[in-house]
């Protein structure tokens, strides 16, 4: 996070305060509305947002540009959220926005730990409401977006495509455990074993994938 | 021929044992190997478990008659023996208690040591919670006993002039005896009563004897389990008919006066026996071997405009008739009731395969993937062989339920959350 001053021992202020004229601050006063009695961003202002920023909203960049700003569902940032992220990314700008953003996108390359955070936040946004799990078409839809160019994933999409007739649910312990089956199978599928602690989905995928 | 596949597994058993004996000295690993031969021949049938319960169902019914007792003895012994060698034992005691449960209320046991010594053995290889249910069973029908007799002692004033044994069931210990049916077919059947008369104030004197010295129960009266034996009186003919109560219902529609004669739609309207069920009723009592009702037509569906007429006309060598219905007889399940017998065994085991991961996890706090499979199988197996892929599904399950998580060094390891 960049400081604005060297002082090792300065406190960490409430910067929105701080930045009355910071471009940012006044992109939310002017998209915000109002929801529950509180100041958001809805999806419509998001979308605004991520036009601004130049991120194409079928890409990966507006669902960083969500988890960073600890949004709280699809397209929706509420204003605590967002003086939050702001103040962790250390950005005043919509150009500094754009390039902590794309630093993360990066970033994912190297750091698995931020992307497996990234990741398992993902599901929570793609749940709706109350329910548990989420819709196989979801991860179908957004799986591809954020994980692009991981065989193992677009393998598994081709899975769950194929047998969307059965398949109609991912609970969290599926999501998260695809994440290490990514890291962790052969591209041959040789190092799979039934008897490990897989989801029993993955017996199915890697019949399927096998066959 | 049901009852040939385990007559035959008997008698094969019994000339290996007789080989072992006199050839092997009845060498120990010898015989281990015979069983294991046995375990894998009985289980790869998949219908093991309710043929080898319909065989000790015949033998209980008819074939323990002219047998020694050392015979019998024998016989239950060897019967014990293939149900260790058994895997399915909780479909065994699916069919086991069905079968149980028409042979006592039917009354058709041979011998009641027979059949209570048959429940000692199973309970000595299995433990009491396997043979719980049966042995309340039993007791059910011993306090009916008592229950008929209290009745009969303060109704000595004015004694019924008919024989009424009402068993009284408790619920938890007897299996479903009802086929599955509609909800509207349930409330109709719960409101099946006997025609106003003798009978139906018998039934309602026990109830009120019942509930007086037992206040906060509920008796719900089960006319589709019953049978009744009633006097068949016409012209100058007698006869004796052993029917279903819902048979006995319908008969004494017929018999208020002469000339009755009802369609299948008035039938039901009157008695309230779901339409089903009294289609069944009616086509053994009008479409058998004796016809004592005539339906016209004489096909053998039954519709809801059919006519019945009582038959003036019947005629029969045989003084003493039992017209039997279709749902009463013990046989081989038909491949639909297999699949709903299946599917019911399928769910408990689904509940007891949870159960037990979670009574595992609970004292263990923590448990290595591999391990919690092998345990739980392991303590199952007394009952059932749960497969991994069961035991991996319902992990899945519980995960998803937050009963376990697992840990995040180690996604191998399970860690129990209170």
């Amino acid at each position: 996070m960049a400081k604005a001053s060297g002082q090792a021992t300065s406190k960490k202020t409430s910067k929105s305060k701080m930045v009355a004229g910071n471009e940012l601050q006044k992109w939310f006063n002017e998209n915000q509305e109002h929801k529950d009695g509180r100041a958001v961003i809805m999806p419509e202002g998001f979308e605004r947002l991520c036009e601004a920023l130049e991120f194409d909203m079928d890409g990966i960049e507006p669902m960083v540009l969500l988890w960073q700003l600890n949004g709280v569902e699809l397209g929706t940032v509420e204003l605590e959220g967002w003086e939050k992220g702001l103040d962790e990314m250390g950005v005043r700008d919509l150009s500094g926005l754009k390039m902590a953003i794309e630093n993360t996108v990066e970033a994912f390359k190297t750091n698995s730990e931020l992307f497996k955070t990234f990741y398992r936040k993902m599901f929570d946004y793609l749940r709706q409401d109350k329910q548990k799990s989420i819709t196989a078409e979801y991860a179908v839809a957004v799986l591809p977006v954020i994980t692009s160019n991981m065989w193992v994933f677009e393998k598994f999409v081709e899975f769950l495509k194929a047998n969307d007739d059965k398949i109609k649910t991912i609970s969290r312990d599926q999501w998260q455990s695809l994440l290490a089956l990514s890291r962790n199978l052969e591209p041959d599928m040789s190092n799979y074993s039934k008897d490990d602690a897989w989801p029993t989905m993955f017996d199915d995928f890697v019949d399927w994938a096998k066959a | 021929m049901a009852l040939r596949w385990t007559q035959d597994l008997l008698s094969l058993y019994d000339i290996y044992d007789e080989f072992l004996r006199k050839s092997f000295s009845d060498v120990q690993n010898m015989r281990q190997t015979i069983h294991d031969a046995f375990i894998e021949v009985i289980n790869s049938n998949s219908r093991a478990a309710e043929l080898l319960s319909l065989f000790i169902d015949d033998s209980l019914k008819n074939g323990l008659k002219r047998k020694s007792e050392q015979e019998v003895e024998h016989l239950l012994d060897r019967s014990v023996l293939m149900f260790r060698f058994l895997q399915n034992k909780d479909a065994f005691e699916h069919y086991y208690k069905l079968h149980l449960a028409k042979r006592l209320l039917l009354g058709r046991s041979l011998s009641d040591d027979a059949e209570q010594s048959l429940v000692s053995k199973l309970k000595v290889e299995c433990g009491s919670q396997f043979t719980f249910k049966l042995e309340g069973m039993f007791k059910d029908m011993q306090l009916s006993a008592d229950l008929a007799q209290g009745f009969r002692d303060i109704r000595s004033s004015e004694p019924l002039d008919f024989d009424m044994n009402v068993s009284v069931l408790t619920p938890t210990f007897w299996p479903q005896m009802t086929p599955p049916m509609s909800e509207e077919d349930k409330r109709e059947m719960g409101n099946v009563k006997p025609p106003p008369g003798p009978l139906c104030d018998s039934i309602e004197s026990f109830a009120q004897f019942y509930l007086q010295q037992r206040s906060g129960r509920r008796l719900t009266w089960q006319y589709n389990m019953g049978n009744a034996d009633i006097k068949l009186q016409f012209g100058s003919r007698t006869y004796e008919l052993n029917v279903s109560t819902y048979q006995m219902f319908i008969l004494m529609l017929f018999s208020a006066e002469d000339d009755v004669s009802m369609t299948t739609a008035e039938i039901q309207q009157q008695t309230h026996i779901p339409e089903n069920v009294l289609a069944r009723q009616l086509q053994s009592l009008a479409c058998g071997k004796h016809r004592i009702l005539t339906k016209s037509p004489m096909s053998r569906e039954v519709s809801s405009t059919d006519r019945f007429t009582f038959n003036y006309n019947f005629k029969s060598a045989q003084y003493r008739i039992r017209l039997p219905v279709a749902s009463a007889k013990t046989s081989v399940e038909t491949e639909k009731e297999k699949s709903e017998s299946m599917a019911a065994i399928g769910l408990e085991r689904q509940y007891l395969v949870e159960a037990a991961i979670v009574r595992i996890m609970k004292a263990r706090k923590q448990m290595m993937h591999e391990q919690l499979v092998s345990e739980t199988i392991n303590q199952l197996s007394t009952r059932f062989l749960p497969t991994p892929k069961m035991v991996k599904d319902t992990i899945g399950r519980l995960i998803d339920r937050d009963y376990l998580q697992r840990s995040p060094d180690d996604l191998r390891l399970y860690n129990y959350l209170a």
